[in-house]
């Protein structure tokens, strides 16, 4: 009885186990990303998330929230020296700390302006720079391109670009962050090609995603 | 033979803990120059805590402001000229904070709210006095004392637990505020100011409902602060320097500026209870007006718009230079269907706006899109 | 066809340092003269209840010990050393701003988690620091930060009562004793390229205060230099 039991549930976890990786590294085969909302051509040479984060734990009023995003990061030498991210908010939890929504009718400085607060409150970063805020098209609509800076406590200048827009679906951003020193124009001209290959795709105008049950504790 | 064995480590932990009662305060500079091993390195901590503020930006350039500060703390306390060290520092939360080293920053949100030179001399004296009697010094060896016998042994004794910058216990606190308003008399500053710096807190910690304490007090502590020094002062005549032209004319700009700031960090209730306040918004400049306006914007709430458009028209009326005011009415005339009007005002703030201004491109979208 | 990336941590038979991909190419171009820049150690005295306090001449100690032990092993390992050139003003700010990113970069390296980025090893910090080379003719910056951690008596004595049954109900639980750790990078100066990279930690009595214990966590760091074929042999099948 054991035996005949146990074969099966063997082959059960083993056909279960076959699990896509995390990340991969961009070659010829697989430039083209594609999540739900979105696609783009990733760099060559570049790793990236085969798949998409659909939450993330945000800190309003000093607790913590789980919402639905959906993000995808690319790093040619690691995130945490830097990174391409593109990442859709959905409207009603497209500024979570601010508690401000977005709607399609939003002008895009006004957008940018909200986005940078954002980022300010969120990342307790009150010394976050602006140091460019132009409009931009991405895609065909109109939105924004922000170059933003600050330093960490070591003294290195870190610059984030983001290009971003609003429409029905929610908010969009392509954000470049790299140290200023060597990475940011050594890599610059890749991120403006992703920026310059990225569609929304039909799954944006999908209902969004349910909340996973055990997040809803902290939704 | 194992409580032997337990007593005897016990006296192993408590072998290295200090006093705070062996601790005195400073007499005068030279005397900063004789500090104990411990000291030492809690100097030597403060010391990389300074670099790491200027390195990563945070000091507030403005050289007249620094000075004028440095120089009201010179006047407190003559004696340790050379040794406290004022800097501006780049937030715009109400706060201020003293390092062991003797390096007091001075949050730039706390000096716009303040009013006369004296305000600033209580805050100044305040600060300074935690570093003359070795608060943080008497801290650390207490948390030391306190963490050796603790089995938890949860450490807190970081340099921000103890310095200013977190906050003191209520007694060092207590000490602080009255050998601060000791000097602020001798310096021959009116003593009827002081508790006016801790009233503006006060209401602006209670007005927007927030917890987390502004200057080391939580809102019944901060009242606590006001009533003492009020007590202090009815015994004094009053008289004395309040130096609120010298004051204003300082700081000024940094009122203006950090309006914008607190804006850009979503901190738009402060914006709006500093300028709805006639008794503050008389200190600022009449641009204020715009910032209001977008703070009203952000609020959102029920009449808000309209509150934001005559806020908008104020600040035309009254600072009829100040482009970005144009730059708003336009928008809010595009959003409204009047084009005629709209492009009014973008043309207006392209022609006042400077050339790298930032927002001059959507401007020139905006006219764009209204032909 | 998804590239699965394989975090490095999953992979046996990996080695402790790494070695820039130019080095792996034929006839490999080893520095023959640098400069080892200001050394960093922090020794941090830790109380028994856990209080941290950086002791600020037990660090200069400990950085002039690592020092000597570092000049040793460079001669050992057949460079010279010429003196490091002193910085002010705005060369000042270009230099520790490429000593932040030098640390960037080396904790993100030190924690690779592709395998694609060990086999072709390529990161560095730019050619920012070229006006080093060209004031000293020296071919690469030796860079050394690190930690040493030491307990008070009265932490030691928690240690040992810790471990005693009933004792420890007073005592509480064993907490961490010392441990010291140091970092060292080679630094193609003309070029920026992170050429070489090794660390060592210790935990235990390891006092890098004292020239001897210095000189055997140098010299274990210093085992792995240039170390060239173990590195291919690990990594570049």
């Amino acid at each position: 009885m054991k035996r005949t039991f146990a074969l099966p549930m063997l082959l059960a976890l083993v056909g279960g186990c076959a699990q896509t990786p995390y990340w991969t590294l961009t070659d010829n085969d697989n430039r083209v990303l594609k999540s739900t909302s979105f696609e783009m051509t990733v760099p060559a040479g570049w790793t990236r998330t085969t798949t998409a984060d659909t939450w993330e734990q945000v800190k309003v009023d000093d607790k913590l929230q789980t919402l639905l995003l959906e993000q995808v990061t690319a790093s040619r030498d690691g995130v945490s020296l830097h990174a391409i991210t593109v990442t859709r908010r959905y409207p009603d939890t497209a500024f979570p700390t601010l508690k401000k929504k977005a709607s399609a009718n939003m002008q895009p400085l006004e957008v940018a302006d909200l986005y940078v607060s954002e980022l300010r409150k969120r990342y307790g970063l009150e010394r976050l720079r602006v140091l460019s805020n132009k409009p931009a098209q991405i895609n065909g609509k109109q939105g924004f391109e922000l170059v933003m800076e600050f330093k960490n406590d070591d003294g290195l200048r870190l610059r984030t670009v983001s290009n971003g827009f609003v429409d029905k679906t929610g908010f969009y951003t392509i954000n470049y962050r790299a140290p200023v020193l060597y990475y940011y124009d050594r890599d610059y001209s890749d991120y403006a090609k992703l920026v310059r290959s990225f569609r929304q795709s039909k799954g944006a105008f999908d209902p969004p995603p349910e909340i996973p049950g055990w997040a809803k504790l902290f939704t | 033979m194992k409580r032997l064995l337990g007593l005897f480590f016990l006296s192993l932990l408590a072998s290295g803990c200090a006093t705070t009662g062996d601790v005195t305060a400073f007499k005068d500079a030279n005397d900063t120059s004789k500090i104990q091993e411990g000291e030492g390195r809690l100097w030597h901590e403060a010391s990389s805590y300074d670099t790491t503020i200027e390195r990563s930006g945070q000091i507030y350039e403005d050289r007249r402001a620094t000075a004028y500060l440095q120089g009201v703390m010179d006047r407190l306390y003559p004696e340790f000229k050379g040794k406290i060290h004022v800097h501006l520092y780049d937030s715009t939360q109400l706060n201020a904070f003293a390092l062991p080293n003797g390096s007091i920053y001075f949050n730039i949100g706390l000096l716009a709210r303040i009013g006369s030179e004296a305000q600033l001399a209580a805050v100044l004296g305040h600060e300074a006095a935690h570093f003359i009697e070795k608060h943080s010094f008497r801290q650390r060896v207490s948390a030391k004392n306190a963490s050796a016998f603790a089995v938890s042994g949860i450490p807190f004794a970081s340099l921000a637990a103890v310095s200013s910058i977190s906050g003191f216990s209520r007694d060092l606190e207590r000490e602080a505020d009255m050998k601060g308003y000791a000097r602020l008399v001798k310096a021959g500053y009116d003593p009827h100011e002081a508790h006016k710096a801790f009233e503006q807190l006060a209401k602006e910690v209670k007005a927007l409902g927030i917890e987390e304490p502004y200057f080391f007090s939580s809102h019944p502590q901060l009242v606590e602060r006001i009533d003492t020094f009020k007590e202090l002062a009815a015994k004094q005549k009053s008289g004395g320097r309040v130096g609120t032209e010298d004051y204003n004319a300082v700081v000024q700009s940094i009122r203006i500026e950090a309006l914008q700031k607190d804006l850009g960090q979503d901190r738009y209730k402060s914006v709006i209870l500093v300028m709805e306040d006639s008794n503050l918004r008389r200190y600022y400049p009449a641009a204020g007006h715009y910032y209001l306006g977008e703070a009203y914007l952000r609020r959102d709430e029920k009449n808000d718009s309209q509150k934001a458009l005559q806020a908008f028209q104020t600040a035309e009326k009254l600072a009829p230079n100040f482009a970005p005011t144009y730059k708003s009415l336009g928008v809010q005339y595009m959003k409204a269907g009047n084009k005629v009007r709209a492009r009014e005002y973008f043309n207006r703030y392209l022609t006042l706006a400077s050339k790298d201004a930032g927002d001059r491109a959507y401007v020139q979208q905006y006219i764009s899109s209204l032909k | 066809m998804l590239l699965a990336v394989v975090p490095l941590a999953l992979q046996a038979g990996g080695t402790p340092h790494w070695v820039h991909y130019k080095w792996l190419m034929s006839n490999p171009t080893l520095p023959k003269k640098v400069v080892v820049l200001p050394i960093d150690i922090k020794t941090v005295e830790v109380t028994a209840g856990g209080v941290e306090e950086q002791v600020p001449d037990w660090s200069k100690e400990a950085s002039q010990s690592v020092f000597k032990a570092v000049s040793a092993a460079i001669k050992q390992a057949g460079m010279k050393e010429i003196a490091a050139p002193r910085f002010s003003g705005a060369s000042a700010a270009n230099f520790d701003e490429h000593l932040a990113l030098y640390k960037l970069v080396v904790n993100t390296a030190g924690k690779i988690p592709w395998q694609h980025k060990a086999q072709h090893f390529d990161y560095g910090i730019g050619p920012g620091l070229r006006a080093v080379a060209e004031q000293t003719d020296a071919d690469a910056a030796i860079i050394v930060y690190g930690r040493d951690y030491a307990s008070t008596a009265g932490r030691k004595a928690r240690a040992v009562a810790g471990n005693i049954p009933i004792v420890n109900i007073f005592t509480g639980p064993a907490p961490q004793l010392g441990h010291s750790f140091i970092r060292v990078g080679v630094v193609d100066l003309r070029t920026g390229d992170l050429l070489w990279v090794n660390s060592e930690y210790r935990e235990g009595s390891t006092n890098l205060r004292d020239p001897d214990d210095a000189a055997k966590m140098v010299n274990a760091v210093f085992a792995w230099y240039p170390g060239i074929e173990k590195y291919r042999a690990a990594y570049v099948k």
